[in-house]
């Protein structure tokens, strides 16, 4: 295989690592997840056209590896990662704090939503691509596309503008005095 | 665009045709609940969802998912990357393909961690060959490893290399482990390119491992009964990677 497209791939880690993160909502499996998307990619390499989008292509892996984690995840049991677990729940035991609460919130709210709207999400808010292009690389049609993405949106605002939470995820009370 | 609900958010994303934007703009001034579906979907627009992640797409990449990449079989051969990875994937793979044997174990679950690591060694990318059979030793941690959970085997740190008196490529390691312990190891390259492990330690607390303690002692003197000539030096060492490890 030509050391090019390996240079490629190379290029294309960082945004992958993004998308991952996204996917995922855990910085580790995350790259876990770009690791394993790179190495079928490269088993594969025969599958990709010269031509097309190297990133497309591998963004529609990383996904299709993390849905059928997602899946298999459903099969074992839910899994909560920690990073999202405390992004619910606030590392320390305290409320969430004012300044965590848009990283760990959103990361949280993400963490809600079925796995197709994660993807498309993470596709269009996060990684910038057209309707057009997640339509392409999660293999359904562009209305799909939107619908997904108009149902997420509804979720993650209602889950970030609801209101704070402990660490046992129940509301915040103000004690007064 | 089919609606102006689909336009609205199109409109936010960025993504609405200039020439569908009148449009819009009549229906929003006629329809209060359009102009409170917009306003949802500005709050989940721009920067809100996405900043929470753009530091990791503007930092560069690990060395070792790099290395992965530029290295990594482009065939389908033994996978390549960081231990912790390895060993995961060669737990799975084990799974898939072996009915592990019920072995009567007196060792504890951090020996378990021991085999993982030292099985996704052996199991390094070897052309021609798969690793089966040192998966098989792997089989102690599937004994003793719940799902879900991972090896806390985080790095593996070759510390010295020399040439055996059989002539065979020796390294000694640490293997570092999450819970601040580390176990140390030898091992000699084959003819067909397999490492195979002659001893290993258990795992310890960090802070007995120096030279000359134990358990490091049973392995320094293991190195120093084999060694046939002196270790190598970091440029020679540099260079039989280079090679392979191919012989003189």
């Amino acid at each position: 295989m030509k050391d090019e497209i390996r240079e490629r791939m190379v290029a294309i880690l960082p945004r992958l690592r993004r998308f991952a993160y996204a996917l995922t909502g855990n910085a580790e499996q995350g790259d876990d997840l770009v690791q394993d998307a790179c190495l079928r990619a490269l088993s594969r390499i025969d599958q990709w056209q010269p031509g097309t989008r190297l990133d497309s292509w591998m963004y529609r892996i990383a996904q299709n590896i993390w849905f059928d984690r997602v899946r298999a995840n459903r099969v074992r049991g839910e899994v909560v990662d920690i990073e999202v677990a405390e992004a619910i729940a606030g590392s320390d035991g305290r409320v969430v704090a004012e300044s965590e609460l848009t990283l760990q919130a959103v990361v949280a709210a993400l963490g809600r939503l079925p796995a197709e709207q994660r993807a498309v999400v993470a596709l269009v808010c996060v990684e910038g691509a057209s309707y057009q292009e997640a339509a392409d690389i999660t293999g359904v049609p562009i209305g799909t596309v939107m619908s997904r993405l108009a149902r997420a949106r509804r979720a993650l605002n209602a889950a970030l503008n609801q209101p704070e939470l402990t660490r046992n995820g129940k509301l915040a009370r103000k004690t007064g005095s | 665009m089919k609606n102006a609900h689909e336009k609205a958010m199109a409109l936010v994303d960025g993504q609405l045709a200039p020439a569908d934007v009148p449009d819009l703009v009549e229906e929003l001034a006629r329809s209060p609940a359009l102009v409170a579906e917009l306003q949802g979907y500005l709050a989940t627009a721009g920067r809100r969802i996405a900043e929470p992640f753009e530091a990791k797409g503007s930092e560069p990449p690990p060395a070792w998912l790099v290395d992965a990449v530029l290295r990594a079989p482009a065939t389908g051969g033994a996978p390549s990357g960081p231990i912790a990875w390895r060993a995961r994937g060669l737990l799975q793979r084990l799974k898939q393909r072996y009915a592990v044997p019920a072995w009567s174990l007196a060792a504890g679950p951090a020996l378990a961690a021991v085999l993982v690591a030292l099985g996704a060694w052996l199991a390094m990318p070897q052309p021609g060959r798969g690793g089966l059979a040192e998966e098989a030793s792997l089989g102690l941690a599937l004994e003793r490893t719940e799902s879900g959970k991972d090896a806390q085997v985080v790095a593996l740190r070759p510390v010295l290399s020399f040439r055996s008196k059989d002539s065979t490529w020796c390294r000694q390691f640490e293997l570092r482990y999450a819970a601040k312990q580390a176990s140390h190891a030898l091992a000699c390259r084959s003819d067909s390119g397999r490492w195979n492990v002659v001893a290993a330690t258990p795992p310890a607390a960090l802070a007995t491992r120096p030279a000359g303690s134990e358990p490091r002692k049973a392995i320094d003197e293991r190195v120093t009964a084999i060694m046939g000539d002196q270790p190598l030096s970091r440029s020679d060492e540099t260079a039989m990677i280079g090679k392979g490890w191919s012989r003189l």
